[in-house]
């Protein structure tokens, strides 16, 4: 082979795609001729070529569509957030998370515990005395808050990142 | 062939709640779907379940379908990314051609007949790294040019391109190798 023979592959793959012009055809099978080489190396292309070319479009079995209509009508109907609303969610949770950190720092809550007497009620059967720790509360607060918070995330800015990232290159 | 304006018309139905339409568009691109899935899973019966989830997956995202492509290049890359993930799932092991010894247990008989080829360039074909796999078989599929390949499969249009030629390289190379086997027997 005088040329290169990276030229020849190129030119070769030029042959089976039907990109070559008539000249450079016939400089091709000449020179295949000349060189057993390149007639082996140009017959193995073809015979690849040939193979690949006999590929049908597949079909799915029989019923495809009907069974495929029958899922779509049991499909569980599936609210997605929209981001813009799932995004304003986000920040009521921060915000809200912010208050209850601050609410919990501060020096005012007295002991950290709520009584409640009922007998300064006017309800004369009624006497009831509830002690409710305020700290306990506001943790309880902020970890269904903080809950909440990761859903949204998950809902609005996770998943959909993933989702999208997923249509790109696989490779 | 289903032309753009059909395809339109269908989506604005199933869009307005006609549930029927996404069946013509399923009728219309189920042999493509299922197609592509199969070369990507090899075998017939996930084919079939990677062709449906993607069909119930693009009804889902419909809504959000921006049109500023056709509708079967939007389907096809859902079908071979669910395909892709569905392999990665069941965790198929790839080799990559160099590590295959395609003549390996075949016993050479007289001249290497047409079949014989046809299953080398098979096995080694199924041997070949599998992105290359992909897009030299996807690019054999009727109807489907380099460009429509590479926005398949999420890659530009050279990668693509120098893929299919590394991929039927190979496989001729294999190829010959294997007939020079033979020649050596005779």
């Amino acid at each position: 082979m005088k040329m290169h023979e990276t030229d020849w592959d190129e030119r070769m793959q030029k042959f089976l795609d039907g990109e070559l012009d008539a000249a450079d055809v016939r400089a091709l099978l000449e020179a295949a001729q000349r060189d057993v080489v390149l007639a082996a190396k140009l017959n193995a292309m073809k015979s690849v070529h040939q193979y690949l070319g006999r590929s049908v479009l597949e079909s799915p079995s029989a019923g495809f569509t009907q069974r495929m209509m029958a899922r779509l009508e049991h499909l569980p109907h599936t609210v997605r957030h929209a981001p813009r609303n799932g995004l304003l969610l986000l920040m009521g949770v921060l915000v809200a998370f912010t208050v209850l950190i601050l609410i919990l720092g501060h020096e005012a809550l007295p002991g950290g515990t709520l009584r409640m007497d009922t007998s300064r009620l006017p309800l004369p059967d009624v006497n009831i005395q509830l002690t409710v720790n305020l700290k306990w509360v506001i943790n309880g607060l902020i970890l269904v808050n903080l809950a909440l918070g990761f859903l949204v995330l998950d809902r609005t800015v996770l998943r959909p990142f993933f989702e999208r990232r997923a249509g790109g290159s696989v490779y | 062939m289903i032309s753009e304006k059909q395809e339109t018309e269908w989506i604005d139905r199933v869009l307005a709640g006609d549930t029927r339409a996404y069946a013509e568009l399923v009728d219309g691109y189920k042999r493509f779907a299922f197609t592509i899935a199969l070369k990507v899973v090899e075998n017939r019966a996930d084919a079939e379940e990677v062709a449906q989830d993607s069909f119930i997956k693009a009804y889902q995202g419909l809504r959000h379908f921006n049109r500023q492509s056709r509708f079967s290049t939007w389907l096809y890359r859902i079908v071979f990314n669910t395909a892709v993930s569905f392999k990665r799932t069941h965790k198929r092991v790839f080799s990559g051609i160099e590590k295959v010894e395609v003549a390996d247990g075949y016993s050479v008989q007289g001249h290497l007949q047409v079949q014989d080829q046809t299953r080398f360039i098979q096995r080694a074909l199924d041997h070949l790294n599998e992105a290359d796999r992909l897009a030299v078989q996807l690019y054999y599929i009727k109807e489907f040019s380099v460009e429509e390949v590479a926005q398949l499969m999420g890659q530009n249009e050279n990668t693509v391109k120098v893929r299919i030629h590394r991929a039927r390289l190979r496989l001729g190379n294999e190829l010959q190798r294997i007939l020079k086997g033979e020649a050596l027997t005779l």
